[in-house]
């Protein structure tokens, strides 16, 4: 078996002086001794000597693992996935284990034509043919290694106990600080508002802290009970509601409203289609079989006279994208924007697209950052690179 | 080699949870448990969290990446190699 780079590699200068051997598309890497490095040079093209014999002759033959999903703690961590610190316990030495190692984090290949049929989505949780998405890795990160119920993590990554507070995390440092800096811009006082999957409500009970008759709709029957249970307020209330149900939709009570509001929902419904069968225990592989256009057409039927539309989601270029580079100059790698198989958010034009064959005019569009202290490399990063933006969208005439 | 009583146990598992096809154990074991709609995505976390404690394993992704992983006689061979090499 012939053993050659992957096309796609990056070679990393290491905080600690080692160099690092990272493949950006497969979200995996290395720290290597240089003749390691010096083994793939040898055979990047395929044409050069066997990797193992190519290592004869050396005396230090190391590879140090330096991949975790990144994203195992917050879904809006870091995604590169590239641990810094040094791993001793994650070492290997000797030619054959070491050619092994790069192999299955995808630094050596042996099949070019194989290795990019991998960057498609999985067809179910153990597919070890495809890397997946971005929510399939997630999924996979929580049910196989956490062994966790997603639905509740995902509360449990977002909010403190009780739902009191966001947790510190880009959560609270972009979104919350954007949305208790913004929202009291919006005269909500008296005003209608639908908060369009609402989740466990804690921005509904925002609104409604600023006077507004909120009504909060998510699908999920575990987000809106514990809704209930943690936010009670005058014209603040939660109904389980099915969103790909665009007929029940439209027969909403308790409209107009002045403002509908979306939260990270959007891009559920520009994930490309799976299977129903794939999405059993909340891996969130596929969007609901409606557009997103027709989503959005459906709830301006919904709109006050005078009534506008406000969508926060994941930036469709900075969520999820790979950050290197020193905490005074982070670094951002896009290596998706159109054709994205990992990341789950439409680019600017596509969402554009969307919002215009609804029937919007977009008036506004924000780009929140983190505005407070730069403590550490996270910080550097929030408060260059906008992870979410915000349209505010009205009909057009 | 497999072990005569990981199979039986892995097949009695998964009948728990629906019918498995076939009317011999060698039929049974070839099924691809995910195809036949035997289990879900939190139904593999439960079958891994038993099978983990029944047999005193633990699994590693690299197990995960395995398509032996997806039958029941694929899976009962990962099985037996990780009890084999079990420490004493």
């Amino acid at each position: 078996m012939t053993l050659k780079a992957a096309p796609d590699l990056l070679f990393l200068l290491g905080p600690s002086g080692e160099w690092i051997a990272s493949n950006p598309m497969t979200r995996t890497h290395v720290a290597a001794s240089a003749s390691v490095l010096e083994g793939i040079r040898r055979t990047a093209d395929g044409h050069g000597p066997d990797f193992v014999e190519a290592l004869k002759g050396f005396d230090e033959v190391w590879v140090e693992d330096r991949t975790f999903f990144g994203c195992r703690d917050c879904t809006v961590a870091d995604a590169t996935g590239l641990e810094l610190s040094p791993r001793p316990e994650a070492r290997v030495t000797g030619a054959e284990a070491v050619a092994t190692a790069l192999q299955e984090r995808f630094i050596l290949i042996d099949d070019e034509a194989a290795y990019r049929k991998r960057f498609a989505l999985k067809t179910r949780l153990l597919d070890p043919e495809h890397l997946g998405n971005f929510h399939q890795q997630m999924g996979f990160e929580l049910l196989m290694r956490q062994h966790k119920d997603p639905e509740q993590w995902w509360v449990a990554q977002k909010f403190e106990e009780g739902l009191k507070t966001v947790r510190d995390n880009a959560y609270r440092k972009v979104q919350e600080e954007f949305l208790k800096r913004d929202v009291p811009k919006w005269a909500l006082a008296g005003k209608k508002v639908l908060d369009v999957g609402c989740g466990a409500g804690y921005y509904s009970h925002l609104f409604a802290s600023f006077g507004a008759e909120v009504l909060g709709l998510d699908q999920n029957p575990e987000h809106v009970s514990t809704a209930r249970n943690a936010f009670r307020a005058e014209g603040l209330r939660f109904e389980v509601f099915d969103l790909s149900d665009l007929e029940s939709l439209k027969r909403l009570g308790g409209g107009p409203f002045d403002l509908i509001y979306l939260s990270d929902v959007l891009l559920f419904y520009f994930i490309p289609y799976q299977p129903p069968s794939t999405l059993k225990g909340g891996s969130h592989t596929g969007r609901p079989p409606v557009s997103a256009a027709s989503f959005l057409g459906t709830l301006k039927t919904l709109l006050a006279k005078g009534g506008r539309v406000r969508v926060l989601e994941p930036h469709g270029s900075f969520s999820l994208c790979l950050r290197y580079g020193d905490p005074s100059r982070p670094l951002a790698v896009l290596n998706e924007y159109r054709r994205k198989w990992f990341g789950i958010t439409p680019n600017l034009q596509t969402a554009a697209q969307a919002f215009r064959e609804a029937g919007f005019a977009v008036v506004d569009i924000r780009e929140p950052v983190y505005e407070g202290p730069v403590r550490d490399r996270e910080d550097a990063f929030l408060a260059e690179y906008p992870i979410w933006w915000l349209f505010e969208l009205v009909p057009m005439a | 080699m497999t072990p005569p009583d990981v199979r039986p146990w892995l097949v009695a598992w998964f009948e728990r949870k629906g019918q498995v096809a076939g009317s011999t154990l060698e039929e049974k074991i070839q099924t691809d448990y995910f195809a036949a709609g035997l289990i879900d995505s939190l139904g593999v976390v439960s079958l891994i969290a038993d099978v983990e404690g029944a047999f005193s394993i633990r699994f590693s992704d690299r197990h995960y990446q395995e398509r032996r992983f997806s039958t029941i006689g694929g899976l009962a061979e990962i099985v037996s190699e990780l009890v084999a090499v079990k420490p004493a």
